[in-house]
């Protein structure tokens, strides 16, 4: 078996001992467990409280540390252009961003209302660039409200949640310098495997790099709330490489043969 | 030369993180971003006769 629940952990740990020297994380877990609005806040938040508790060392790499930057930079920007479609009256905006605004709210209440219990909606990069060209317009007597905007809700914080993220979970880097090559890895990660993961398993370029990293290490699990994740893991099934999931997203792959064949 | 050991999380420490990232989301919006907003409009010729307030809403139906 390749895919584990969060629930069998200590299965998992008794099965393959050798696991304890280091679990590889994925993104979408350290997002989830930093969010208290995601589906899987919860599970994903006691799930890394046991590995810190069993001290399994984290490992992560710096495509890890950008896809998380870039995650919480789209929850908060998503939040605080929710929070200004609350607060403004728009008939002092111009028509096209009152517009805009009006789409997003409705977009995210529908969503809200459809699926009540999965991670609130956030905006796409390309929607985020689309506000930011309107707001980047209205200008007051300093500056433009699209800076302030990134002042008032980014501004040096999102980097502090990375550093405080890093520093609770005793995150160790892993880069491709010859120590790191020797202790951690059984060969070097070469592009064309993530080329291959992007092309035959259809994921992410970010998703790629992460999982050809973990492919390429001596690593056993990879911890991850990503569905799509542990469907690659899944489908490649090499032998002691796991996927340890949230317990509904580990049901969704097992239970449903066509995905794993 | 001596391997270095991996670094180890300390429990408990994430909840602290979330706490964090937590109020930075709901913080309120600063007073500034609704004073550009204002100022914007009231820079604007046509709006001269017409002019409008932007507060936030609540503090307008308050």
């Amino acid at each position: 078996m390749s895919v584990w629940g969060y629930s069998e952990f200590s299965t998992l740990l008794k099965q393959h001992p050798e696991a304890k020297s280091g679990f590889w994380i994925d993104t979408n877990i350290l997002v989830s467990a930093t969010y208290d609005s995601d589906k899987y806040h919860d599970d994903s938040a006691d799930f890394i409280e046991q590995i810190l508790k069993e001290k399994i060392p984290i490992f992560c790499n710096v495509n890890i540390r950008a896809e998380f930057l870039e995650v919480h930079r789209r929850i908060l920007f998503s939040e605080a252009i929710l929070d200004f479609e609350r607060q403004c009256a728009k008939s002092l905006l111009p028509f096209a961003l009152s517009n805009a605004l009006t789409k997003f709210r409705n977009k995210y209440e529908r969503r809200l209302k459809e699926k009540p219990s999965e991670t609130p909606l956030k905006l796409s990069d390309t929607e985020i660039k689309e506000f930011k060209l309107a707001m980047i317009k209205i200008i007051g007597r300093e500056k433009d409200l699209w800076s302030e905007l990134c002042d008032d809700r980014i501004g040096s914080k999102i980097s502090d949640i990375w550093q405080g993220t890093e520093s609770a979970l005793g995150l160790n880097f892993l880069t491709l310098r010859k120590e790191d090559n020797d202790r951690h890895l059984v060969s070097s990660p070469e592009w064309e495997g993530v080329t291959d993961l992007i092309s035959k398993q259809g994921l992410s370029s970010s998703d790629a790099m992460i999982v050809n990293m973990f492919l390429s290490s001596k690593f056993t699990v990879i911890a991850s709330s990503d569905s799509d994740i542990g469907l690659t893991i899944s489908r490649l099934n090499i032998n002691d490489k796991h996927c340890i999931l949230p317990d509904e997203v580990k049901n969704l792959i097992i239970t449903n043969p066509r995905l794993t064949s | 030369m001596l391997e270095q050991k991996p670094k180890l999380g300390k429990v408990g420490a994430l909840k602290e993180v979330t706490k964090k990232l937590t109020e930075l989301r709901k913080k309120p919006l600063s007073k500034k971003v609704f004073e550009i907003v204002q100022e914007n409009y009231d820079r604007k010729p046509a709006n001269q006769g017409n002019k409008k307030i932007a507060k936030p809403k609540s503090d307008l139906e308050a």
